[in-house]
């Protein structure tokens, strides 16, 4: 029997569109701000949209770094960052000035322009090419996903400094790493609670692997 | 490479009702738009947008209720315009789980509004939907409702304020120019003449829209059928196509049927 999953507020993210989702797989979930509730929670969703420095920023003035950080780096409790939470991760980006979690070596960069054609946001759906390990994306190579494919929309990328972390690389003119891993730590670029039962499956897989 | 995005645009009422317009008026009933969304959802579309046709019109707020109603079964990215006119409103939309807001009114009204959200949510959650209509003369212009005229913004810039300086709002490129100095991320590119007739996609508009954005541009307004989705593609270059009729209706007589084409369909249909 798992606990509870924690979608983590810190004002910054689509939180009603990821319950939705949980509830939809059968997954009790809390969206909270709070230190013990994160910290007696059995795993993390850390969401995120917008922009860096907001996101972090956010964080930081609801003393929520300290929480976070006790939670995933001494308790080794497992978090999932997804789009912009996947980036605060990192050590850095080039949209803000602030300093990241700097979790999972890295830093986060923005697609430069290189056809007249490309577009920025990368908005859109797109297929992910998973790495070594399954792990989040087992099964979605069986013949009920047909096409399986995530829903991206943004505007920079998280450049992985080992490559041990990466667990998926995407193709928009360039490819770029849309999810990692180090440990307990997991971050996705894309929205799969945007992603129908692409999604739905993405989040079981993590439910799995992480199951009490 | 991702395959570009089709976009079923639903109209609802202030009576909750979906309904399919011809020339943005003829409203004709549909069904019910939690029912309908949730058979596109079924479908596997990319996106859904979702229009409340009357709210600016009668001056009122979203249905935040029935929104709710219709993303608790949407598993797929949904944008939503109509009588948005605060920052708590788009705070109240993302809560309940809508994944974008696109600004019309706010466009004209209140630039600082579209600004202020681009920066407070990201330009990838503000849409800009632009309405053009061919004068008599057959000059593309942006339509505004009667006597509605751009308000000045605090431009940013010295920059920003020369070029606003420069523009000719009734121009759509050049309004294209002017939501992306205000922050939009995307800009969904509405033909009024064409809407709900089926004669095809104004590709000089969105052609002339296209090469004036550097964000993503959906076009939407008259495509003929499912293969003619390719063509503001293929021909004109944008990122997206949107339609409402030929998912809504089985054919030209306008008889109700909601239907989308499947996986191998739609890579025939955008095949080079």
């Amino acid at each position: 029997m798992s606990g509870d999953t924690v979608i983590i507020d810190y004002g910054v993210g689509n939180l009603g569109s990821i319950q939705n989702m949980l509830q939809r797989v059968g997954v009790r979930s809390l969206v909270s701000s709070n230190s013990e509730e994160i910290h007696g929670a059995q795993r993390l969703i850390f969401p995120g949209v917008g922009a860096f420095d907001h996101g972090i920023k956010n964080l930081r003035a609801r003393g929520l770094e300290p929480v976070l950080k006790e939670a995933v780096l001494s308790k080794r409790i497992p978090i999932l960052g997804i789009c912009v939470g996947m980036q605060l991760l990192a050590n850095g980006s080039d949209e803000g000035a602030e300093a990241g979690l700097g979790w999972i070596p890295g830093r986060v960069v923005k697609f430069s322009k290189v056809d007249p054609n490309m577009k920025i946001p990368h908005m859109g759906w797109n297929r992910v090419e998973p790495k070594s390990d399954l792990c989040l994306f087992r099964g979605l190579d069986s013949p009920e996903f047909e096409d399986p494919r995530f829903y991206f929309v943004h505007s920079y990328y998280f450049r992985c400094e080992r490559p041990n972390d990466i667990l998926g690389t995407t193709e928009y003119y360039v490819p770029f790493v849309s999810a990692i891993r180090h440990e307990n730590i997991w971050g996705v670029q894309f929205h799969p609670e945007k992603s129908h039962k692409f999604g739905m499956k993405l989040f079981r897989n993590f439910i799995e692997v992480t199951g009490a | 490479m991702i395959r570009a995005r089709v976009i079923p645009c639903l109209l609802v009422t202030g009576e909750a009702t979906l309904v399919k317009t011809v020339g943005f008026a003829r409203a004709q009933y549909i069904g019910d738009p939690v029912n309908t969304v949730s058979i596109f959802n079924d479908l596997e579309v990319d996106e859904i947008a979702i229009l409340d046709i009357e709210a600016s019109r009668q001056d009122r707020e979203p249905q935040f209720e029935l929104i709710r109603e219709i993303t608790a079964n949407c598993f797929i990215p949904l944008s939503y315009g109509g009588g948005v006119k605060t920052i708590d409103h788009m705070k109240r939309l993302f809560d309940v789980g809508v994944e974008k807001i696109i600004l019309n009114t706010a466009l004209f009204s209140d630039p600082d509004l579209v600004s202020g959200a681009s920066e407070h949510f990201g330009a990838q959650a503000i849409v800009a939907s632009i309405d053009v209509k061919q004068t008599l003369l057959g000059r593309r212009k942006v339509f505004r409702r009667l006597g509605q005229a751009v308000k000045h913004s605090r431009a940013r810039s010295e920059q920003t304020n020369d070029l606003l300086r420069s523009l000719d709002f009734d121009d759509p490129a050049d309004f294209a120019r002017y939501v992306q100095a205000l922050g939009v991320g995307e800009i969904f590119l509405n033909s009024v003449d064409r809407d709900g007739t089926f004669e095809g996609y104004d590709l000089d508009l969105i052609r002339a829209v296209v090469k004036a954005s550097d964000v993503p541009v959906v076009a939407c307004g008259g495509a003929k059928n499912f293969r003619d989705l390719r063509t503001p593609v293929l021909q004109a270059g944008a990122s997206a196509v949107a339609a409402g009729s030929i998912f809504v209706y089985q054919n030209q007589n306008r008889s109700v049927l909601v239907s989308f084409p499947d996986r191998s369909e739609l890579k025939e249909i955008f095949a080079p």
